[in-house]
């Protein structure tokens, strides 16, 4: 099994190839708080991509998944330690729910 | 010529922890109300050390206040040419504005607020907006704002006044006397003020007034936001390291009890400090009793654990019931509820018994499933008790009943991944 690093809602986990067509996102938040100022936000060193609706990470060095806040990145939240993630490929798997009523499956809302 | 601070004395140990209180309690005390003489003379100082004409100052109670202020000063002057709106104001405009204009502006206005603080806010604007133009009509202010006004009372300098202001402060303070004291007081300050205080409330007026008015932003300098970066170098100045008119100046416009304003070209609406605020054991905004911040024209926002929740959760909790938590979508929010009215009531209002739990990697899941056949879906609802690892709240997510096989299982759902999937080597 792949390794798995997971951080509140959002997982990561380790993948041999990010799809060919994905394209390059500049940012480097992966999940915004839709209800507070924080975010899941990845270092410098490490690429974000999406293809599909997906996201994926390309970690050339050693990168970082860290808990920031939108208005200032560069503070910690003080929830969820930063998680050091390990050369390679990762892909973003956002924890989601069930709407019984609309029979509708969602990103989980914070 | 700056001295060279290399350490810190006891003494000026101690004066750090002063001055954060000061700036703490200056506005957590919500006993300081706006001089408001104090703060139109540091306005035209700001406005006139950002190359700006002196504008038109206009004082409100609460930052949704600012909004209404502006948003009238917009329908007088969009609806009336600048020039005409002089001669009417010589003449009867302004009961007419104050019969129907006053009104239009208003309808925009979603029932609920209206009804709360029409009479405080509108009066209270109302009659200082017409004051203070009828009172400058005709004299050199009023041609200063025309050149800036135009067409567009709207106009907004809020960018250029901020970057003036920054840039020149900034430029006379010097930024390599900051770094000392920067995490002790500034970071200090600026977290209780600035990020639990002020971006909660900007965000909750931006919220409320986005699809009623046009939204007007609030100014990037001269605000509760600048607290930290003030206190900072209130300390070097304290300690003789520094004596910068111009921060003397802005500083002096903070401590005249203004919260936050909106820059315009020719006038700026200032809000007041807040009257009330509750917080909780890490001073997030907080009240299990009513608003956690309130001001004096009566608007307010409640919030649970920093959480922006709706007034009814507080104010009547038994209007609290399943529909209300099957029709939140946010899980934070879901979790405020079952905060408020206790783990029991939640279970009895989502009529749920547990079918299974687990252990796993330090962390308890549990599943339940509703006692009954939901009465619309025909089918019983699964929901998995999860709680994070790294804050202890425990969140109820709903899963399809074919993820419901285990606890375990229906965690790794919630990840799309099946219960061998799932394992995490790291959580936090």
């Amino acid at each position: 099994m792949e390794k798995q690093y997971r951080q509140g809602d959002v997982l990561l986990e380790r993948i041999d190839t990010i799809p060919a067509k994905s394209k390059i996102v500049r940012d480097k938040i992966i999940a915004h708080g839709e209800n507070s100022d924080h975010c899941h936000r990845v270092t410098d060193e490490v690429e974000v991509l999406e293809a599909e609706g997906k996201t994926f990470l390309r970690v050339s060095k050693e990168g970082k998944l860290e808990h920031v806040k939108v208005s200032n990145p560069e503070q910690w939240t003080g929830e969820h330690h930063p998680i050091s993630l390990p050369p390679g490929n990762y892909e973003v798997i956002r924890q989601r729910e069930y709407d019984p009523y609309e029979k509708h499956i969602r990103n989980v809302q914070d | 010529m700056i001295k060279i601070l290399e350490e810190l004395s006891i003494e000026q140990e101690n004066k750090m922890e002063e001055i954060e209180k000061f700036w703490n309690d200056f506005i957590f005390s919500c006993s300081n109300n706006i001089d408001e003489q104090k703060a139109e003379a540091s306005i035209n100082w700001l406005y006139e050390l950002s190359e700006l004409p002196q504008p038109v100052v206009i004082f409100v109670d609460s930052p949704l206040g600012c909004q209404y202020a502006v948003a009238l000063l917009k329908e007088i002057f969009e609806e009336e040419k600048f020039e005409q709106v002089r001669d009417k104001v010589r003449a009867k405009v302004w009961d007419k504005v104050r019969a129907n204009v006053r009104d239009k502006v208003w309808d925009k206005v979603w029932d609920k607020v209206r009804a709360k603080v029409r009479d405080k806010v509108g009066d209270k604007v109302w009659d200082k907006v017409r004051d203070k133009v009828r009172d400058k009509v005709g004299d050199k202010v009023w041609d200063k704002v025309r050149d800036k006004v135009g067409d567009k009372v709207g106009a907004k300098v809020g960018a250029k006044v901020g970057a003036k202001v920054w840039d020149k402060v900034w430029a006379k303070v010097g930024a390599k006397v900051r770094a000392k004291v920067w995490a002790k007081v500034r970071a200090k300050v600026w977290a209780k003020v600035g990020d639990k205080v002020g971006a909660k409330v900007r965000a909750k007026v931006r919220a409320k007034v986005r699809d009623k008015l046009q939204f007007e932003p609030f100014c990037s300098y001269g605000n509760i936001n600048d607290y930290g970066w003030v206190s900072n170098f209130d300390f070097f100045t304290q300690i003789g390291i520094i004596d910068e008119p111009d921060f003397n100046r802005f500083k002096e416009l903070l401590i005249t009890g203004v919260y936050d304003m909106i820059q315009l070209g020719g006038f700026c609406v200032v809000s007041g400090l807040p009257c009330k605020i509750n917080r909780n054991m890490n001073e997030d905004l907080h009240s299990e009793n009513g608003a956690a911040i309130e001001f004096g024209d009566g608007y307010k926002e409640y919030f649970w654990n920093g959480v922006s929740i709706e007034p009814q959760w507080i104010e009547n909790k038994k209007s609290i019931t399943t529909v209300t938590i099957a029709g939140e979508k946010n899980a934070e929010k879901r979790r405020c509820i079952r905060e408020i009215i206790g783990t029991k009531r939640f279970a009895e209002l989502l009529d749920i018994i547990e079918i299974d739990s687990d252990h796993v990697n330090g962390q308890d899941v549990t599943l339940y499933r509703t006692k009954s056949i939901d009465d619309l879906i025909g089918e019983h609802i699964f929901y998995v008790k999860v709680i994070c690892h790294s804050t202890k709240r425990e969140y109820f997510l709903c899963i399809p009943a074919e993820a419901a096989t285990n606890a375990w299982a229906a965690v790794a759902w919630t990840f799309n991944k099946n219960k061998e999937q799932y394992m995490p080597s790291i959580e936090t």
